[in-house]
């Protein structure tokens, strides 16, 4: 019997639907380009993105970014691999230097190397310590001594911006005495928990004992066993730890990650009131909340010992190669210059380390202030963790700082962050 | 509809009173076969409520729009695929559907508008009879992410959910002008599902998930609009549409040919573009699942979320299972993929160790 026009009309049907269900897409393939790997993920890779995307046009050199939350292992096992990038941008300079140690770095080439540290910040001289950066070239920093707050908050309970440590701790013991939680803080970050209370280690060591001590404790030649860092460590607990209920007591802090650490402090009431995060902490905050003078949230800077201008720890990236090709130079050179963070700065979230920066071109106030407080310290240290030898820097200290949070058992702490060095 | 605005009189034997779509279909008629009389009667009695019944009509349609929305309700939370389908053949909405398609053929403004009115105080009742047994009784759900996979399931509708929507929808047209088809129906209402979206709906928007209501409802107004628009289909290869409106009723026709064309238009783009969407991620699924196995040839699939954003960006959300200590990581697939596509790719990857282990003691 021959099928009616419906049922003919049905089967073509199917067989449409089949041959379209059988199509399949074809995607091209990737030319030679130069490959950068870092930490950066989401807004942040997508600004970097742009800074790279500026290159690409001046120079036609194509560049692909990738970006892994686990970058200290990664890029130790891609080097190990044999199967490097072409550029790695760095948070952790110390294990660039580990890596440059074992002769998997290409040493930095004179041309670039001038560029790098002719337009340095003459206050970034020095933060770096005796490790030094010979292998790479800053091409960001982050101000890390900042205490996030809500001016309305410390208006209309009558505090004030402590300008001394002695101030800093009055304020907290007042603000517990009010019946509140003066910190939120929070360390849970994948490979890396318990970064966030190494920076507060990293704050009190540089304040309490110098930039001399510092260094010597960053280079391995003071010990975690040191009463120095010692008493360190027993003051971020006893100033931050021992009233903290904003973000779930002990157990909550190692499982709060600092991005989402300060909602409490915007709560209302508050949970907390305050947060010391870095600057790279403003993209994090929820949206619609406004940073600044007399807004939603400002920061301050954690202040020294006595009045005066506060040492300030900085974060940051460095940049080195792993080939040698005249294309990886030319990114180097250009991520050592001034104009290579422009993209980046109109957007927002990025502070030069370069004189030569236009204030200008920053898109953010925010960031221009950071950038003055750059500029304007009279001591700078970069971030003792991110320069210490790796296996301690970049994984004990952590875990000591975790135990100390989970235990608040000093003298194990100590000698868990030790180990590292047996590594 | 351009023959259509010359005006009549009609061209001999061409549809003129046909869409293009219509006109189309219709070339591929060999013969001119017309339902009769008698036959149309049938399928309309079948389908529109004489005044006299109406009150009956509509009494027994809201009480099996409860009830399949507590089974659908009830199913959804149970995770039970068996009573889902239950609630799918309770379900009453198929009737003021294919009216629906059928007043447009006829150009009859009455019946539709009734018919459109009946299907959205059905929705209604529907979404609100399942936000209350949420209130009542579904305390325990609190987050999108403690919901059945039922659930979750029909809140994003894709492809192959418009393609079963069409199908069902030309099953259901066939079905309705071939009386002695019939046998067939409760397949077409299992295979076009009304109310389980519609509970699901429900479910979300007493839990606060408005996102996930909206892909649920959009799986709703897909399978609404796929089986209208076949229906319609199959009636006009069918010669459900009478001579007399087709040649002669040109002016009465010429509404419900512009309403129907407006509605055609209305469902056509949001499905087009949410169905290149859809087409577009599933072929971006497919390439993350082949780079998946180059990537890590121990990892198995559990979860997989690929998702090709409007601003040129793209996001993989995945789950694997792995019997390797030293898994993988994701910045390879990241840009394994980025190489692939041509786009920055956010990639997480959530890895779950399988252990094995065995002891025997004595």
């Amino acid at each position: 019997m021959k099928p009616r026009p419906a049922e003919r009309l049905l089967l073509l049907l199917i067989g449409l639907t089949l041959a379209a269900a059988a199509c399949s897409s074809d995607v091209a393939g990737d030319a030679d380009t130069l490959t950068v790997f870092g930490n950066q993920r989401g807004a942040d890779a997508e600004a970097l993105r742009s800074v790279l995307t500026r290159f690409e046009d001046e120079t036609g050199i194509e560049v692909r970014f990738t970006g892994s939350a686990s970058f200290p292992r990664a890029i130790r096992e891609r080097v190990e691999e044999g199967n490097p990038p072409d550029v790695g941008l760095f948070p952790q300079p110390g294990l660039l230097e580990d890596l440059a140690d074992e002769g998997l770095v290409i040493p930095l080439r004179d041309d670039v190397a001038e560029v790098a540290s002719n337009s340095l910040l003459p206050s970034l001289d020095g933060a770096f310590g005796s490790a030094g950066a010979e292998n790479s070239v800053l091409f960001q920093v982050h101000v890390k001594s900042l205490v996030w707050y809500s001016p309305s908050e410390f208006a209309a309970r009558g505090y004030e911006i402590p300008t001394t440590w002695a101030e800093l701790e009055e304020l907290s013991s007042r603000i517990s005495a009010d019946g509140l939680n003066p910190w939120c803080i929070g360390v849970s970050a994948f490979d890396a928990t318990g970064w966030p209370a190494t920076d507060w280690v990293e704050d009190i060591v540089l304040r309490a004992d110098g930039p001399e001590v510092y260094d010597a404790w960053v280079a391995g030649d003071i010990a975690f066993a040191d009463n120095r860092i010692g008493s360190a460590i027993a003051e971020f607990g006893s100033l931050v730890l021992s009233d903290e209920e904003a973000n779930g007591g002990r157990r909550g802090v190692l499982n709060t990650s600092p991005a989402r650490a300060q909602d409490p402090m915007l709560a209302s009431p508050p949970g907390c009131l305050m947060y010391k995060q870095a600057s790279f902490q403003l993209p994090n905050l929820p949206s619609g909340v406004t940073v600044g003078e007399g807004r939603d949230v400002d920061v301050f800077v954690l202040p020294g010992m006595d009045t005066g201008t506060a040492p300030i720890v900085i974060g940051g990236t460095v940049a080195a190669a792993f080939t040698d090709s005249e294309e990886t130079w030319a990114l180097m050179r250009f991520l050592s210059t001034a104009a290579a963070g422009e993209a980046w700065a109109e957007q927002g979230g990025f502070i030069s380390p370069r004189t030569d920066f236009d204030p200008e071109a920053y898109g953010a106030d925010f960031d221009r202030r950071m950038a003055s407080i750059v500029a304007d310290a009279e001591v700078v240290r970069f971030d003792g963790s991110d320069l210490m030898y790796s296996p301690v820097g970049t994984r004990s200290f952590f875990d000591a700082m975790v135990q100390f949070i989970a235990t608040g058992r000093l003298e194990p702490a100590q000698e868990t962050a030790q180990a590292g060095y047996d590594r | 509809m351009s023959t259509a605005s010359q005006g009549e009189p009609a061209p001999p034997k061409s549809a003129t009173a046909l869409s293009p779509l219509g006109q189309m279909l219709d070339g591929l008629r060999p013969s001119r076969r017309m339902m009769s009389e008698e036959e149309r009667h049938l399928v309309t009695d079948e389908l529109f409520w004489e005044s006299g019944e109406l009150t009956s009509h509509l009494a027994r349609f809201f009480v099996l729009i409860v009830l399949s929305t507590l089974l659908a309700a009830f199913g959804l939370a149970a995770n039970s695929v068996a009573v889902i389908i239950g609630a799918m053949l309770v379900a009453p909405l198929m009737t003021p559907i294919l009216a629906t398609a059928a007043a447009l053929l006829l150009a009859d403004m009455k019946i539709l508008l009734s018919s459109a009115a009946v299907i959205a105080a059905g929705v209604l009742m529907a979404i609100g009879t399942s936000m209350v047994v949420t209130f009542i009784g579904l305390q325990n759900f609190t987050t999108v992410y403690s919901l059945p996979s039922e659930i979750l399931g029909r809140t994003q509708p894709s492809l192959l959910d418009l393609g079963v929507a069409i199908a069902a929808g030309l099953a259901g047209g066939y079905v309705l002008t071939h009386p002695k088809a019939s046998s067939s129906l409760p397949g077409v209402a299992i295979a076009v599902a009304l109310v389980p979206p519609l509970a699901t709906v429900g479910i979300l928007l007493e839990i606060g998930a408005r996102a996930q209501a909206g892909g649920a409802f959009l799986l709703f107004l897909t399978n609404l609009f796929a089986i209208v628009l076949s229906a319609i289909v199959v009636m006009l290869l069918s010669g459900f549409v009478p001579a007399e409106i087709r040649l002669e009723g040109l002016r009465h026709a010429r509404i419900g040919l512009l309403v129907s064309a407006v509605v055609l238009v209305a469902i056509a783009v949001p499905l087009t573009i949410h169905t290149v969407g859809v087409v577009q991620d599933q072929r971006f699924a497919q390439t993350v699942t082949v780079e998946v196995a180059t990537w890590d040839a121990n990892a198995i699939i559990e979860n997989l979320v690929a998702d090709l954003q409007p601003g040129g960006r793209a996001e993989v959300d995945l789950v694997v299972s792995t019997t390797s200590s030293a898994p993988q990581p994701s910045w390879k697939l990241a840009d394994a993929v980025s190489a692939r596509i041509g786009r920055v790719v956010d990639v997480s990857v959530r890895y779950r160790l399988e252990v094995a282990d065995e002891a025997t003691s004595g």
